[in-house]
């Protein structure tokens, strides 16, 4: 820890000095783009986040917490290139103080003086950005409130809008920078990476779920040795076992929800809808069906940034983000997996079963969401279709989970129909739209035809679909 | 072959997904929760009314198909077993031989199904919770059943006097 606080500084004004020299060269026009240059300085950034992860490791016998440390590390980064940068705020608690220091990064404008990441995505320094954005990633992880850990991410999203208020006037930041050009277009690597950044801080689909506060602070130093190993699960993000936690739940989103109201991923893949053309079996289906418009306040500008891109990549990039949202769904799938095999069969009380149960249909209506809107749209997104048969499978894992929930109903069916839950909206969700779409997106396999056959066997499927039948009968 | 396995699961997952949604209807119904029941029942309704909904006709035609199929094969088996109780080792290898020969494609996809539906049937019963699975098998299955077990009886007998035989 103490190396980590020597050397992190020194790497971090290494790479702001970088940056400042390549902006000065920008401006007196000499282009001389040195790449091992870049190279190592990408190398002193991770080295960089690492210096962070060493200082926010748990340990129960230092007196500083770990969102405590990290701030002091920040500042300490901060401080050693300009010590007049940043103004500590006194009489604020650990957590308030890291999200006040990791704002100052990411924020794209704060009190008239740019962010540090705009103004290296200005300079289109895009694998330094990229390497930064991880960094950032890795320090807010540290931050106990969800909710500021979502606006980081918010921050970093905006840090690619262009346009700004040409009333307010514009100081230059940490950097330096003087630039009227604007490169965030060249920063493409970066604006996966900020999507994914944000996507992780957000949460992936938590959505509108409640979630179980946390409470590490209040077991530090303990030396009872259950409360120790919570906070080692805590300290690693890892979910709580102990359904006491359960009770004092907080409603994701919080402030973001005044800026998207849903979670990132979600919007990233309503806006992804604009830019991919619709399947031919959905055309109808979208116009009898009202769309909701998520994006009509909020324009996401990196995933323009990605579309508009002119050297034809806009298949490459829809893939990398669609692979980001497989993977979101998929961990939000795993987690519920882990719930009903290991959580639900321990629990006694009817209030934690029921708490439970808002949490699953929680997120369920947010990969039902994120399913619905993609399923029109999966049929274009690439040539092999492996985007299409993964959908499937999700489509498939999403109805288990869906059975599972409602298995669990049986013996107390009354509160299945509680208007306080969050079934009701689910199960109007799956019947109006999600089991409409998966219906249309199966003809659609259906007509693929590989080597002169047909995939998917109709005779097959009402096969399987007889079994069950008989069992209504 | 991806999208086969993964569009029959999904197809049978959202079955299961219905029967499911149809328990709760009945237990609302039981605790005489009339309209709940009936708004549930509702979204099963839109459940049913996609393209993949399950024509009766169809059913009733292919569990006629079935039957006489398995008729056909009841009376094939028991003309086998008379013969192999008749004769030792040569005539059960000659008997054995058509029945994979005489075995056509489709029969051979039929029992398979048939397998596979019987493999659906019993997951889902084991869920809802029923119980003594033989009572609801038919006569001909029954039926079927015995004639392997007998079958299994004589072959081992037979293998008993190819050793006696040997000594």
């Amino acid at each position: 820890m103490t190396y980590a606080m020597k050397l992190g500084p020194t790497l971090f004004c290494e790479f702001c000095g970088y940056a400042e020299r390549s902006s000065k060269e920008r401006n007196s026009s000499i282009v001389c783009k040195n790449e091992s240059n870049s190279s190592l300085i990408c190398v002193a950034i991770r080295a960089w986040e690492e210096c962070i992860n060493m200082m926010g490791t748990f340990s129960p016998s230092h007196d500083l917490s770990s969102s405590a440390r990290v701030s002091a590390f920040l500042m300490s980064s901060i401080m050693k290139y300009k010590s007049n940068a940043f103004a500590v705020e006194r009489n604020v608690d650990d957590d308030d103080k890291l999200y006040s220091v990791i704002n100052f990064f990411v924020e794209p404008m704060r009190n008239g003086k740019r962010g540090l990441l705009k103004e290296i995505l200005m300079l289109g320094l895009d694998n330094e950005a990229k390497a930064f954005c991880e960094a950032i990633k890795s320090a807010a992880s540290f931050l106990e409130n969800s909710q500021h850990r979502s606006l980081i991410g918010l921050s970093i999203l905006k840090c690619f809008e262009m346009g700004r208020n040409d009333d307010e006037p514009v100081h230059s930041g940490l950097l330096n920078v003087d630039v009227d050009e604007i490169n965030i277009g060249n920063c493409l690597l970066c604006a996966v990476k900020a999507i994914e950044t944000s996507i992780h801080l957000d949460g992936g689909l938590d959505g509108e779920t409640r979630l179980p506060t946390c409470t590490s602070l209040y077991y530090q130093n303990s030396a009872n040795p259950s409360l120790l190993s919570k906070n080692w699960r805590y300290s690693r993000k890892f979910p709580s076992l102990d359904m006491s936690d359960w009770e004092d739940t907080e409603v994701r989103g919080g402030n973001a929800t005044q800026t998207f109201g849903y979670s990132v991923l979600q919007v990233c893949c309503h806006e992804l809808s604009k830019y991919i053309d619709v399947g031919h079996a959905f055309e109808e289906i979208l116009e009898s069906q009202q769309v909701p418009n998520l994006s009509l306040q909020n324009d996401l500008a990196c995933i323009e940034v990605l579309a508009t891109a002119t050297n034809g990549t806009l298949s490459k990039h829809i893939g990398a983000i669609a692979s980001l949202a497989f993977k979101t769904i998929e961990n939000s799938l795993q987690e519920l997996e882990f719930l009903f095999s290991k959580i639900t069969p321990h629990v006694s009380s009817l209030k934690d079963h029921r708490t439970l149960q808002e949490f699953i249909a929680g997120r369920l209506i947010a990969i039902c969401d994120v399913l619905c809107t993609l399923s029109p749209f999966v049929e274009n997104m690439d040539s092999t279709n492996t985007i299409t048969a993964n959908t499937l499978k999700y489509a498939k894992r999403f109805y288990m989970s869906f059975t599972k929930i409602l298995l669990s109903f049986i013996g107390r069916a009354v509160d299945l129909t509680a208007e306080s839950s969050n079934m009701p909206k689910l199960i109007d969700m799956i019947s109006s739209v999600f089991s409409g779409r998966f219906a249309t997106l199966l003809y659609v396999v259906q007509d693929q035809k590989e080597i002169g056959k047909k995939i998917l066997g109709q005779a097959k499927i009402e096969g399987l679909g007889k079994g069950t039948d008989t069992i209504r009968n | 072959m991806l999208f086969f396995v993964a569009a029959i699961s999904l197809v049978f997952e959202r079955e299961r997904s219905d029967a499911a949604i149809l328990k709760l209807c009945k237990e609302l119904k039981k605790g005489k929760e009339v309209g709940k029941s009936a708004w549930l029942e509702s979204k099963l309704g839109s459940f049913q009314q996609t393209d993949f909904r399950i024509k009766r006709n169809d059913i009733n035609a292919a569990r006629e198909k079935e039957t006489i199929n398995r008729k056909k094969k009841t009376t094939t088996k028991k003309e086998r077993v008379v013969v192999i109780s008749e004769d030792a080792t040569n005539e059960r290898k000659r008997k054995m031989t058509p029945k994979f020969e005489n075995g056509q494609e489709g029969e051979d996809d039929e029992t398979d199904n048939y397998q596979a539906d019987n493999g659906i049937l019993n997951c889902l019963e084991d869920e809802s919770g029923s119980e003594n699975e033989n009572e609801n098998m038919s006569d001909e299955e029954n039926s079927i059943t015995r004639e392997f077990i007998d079958w299994g009886d004589e072959g081992s007998m037979v293998e008993d006097e190819e050793e006696t035989d040997d000594e």
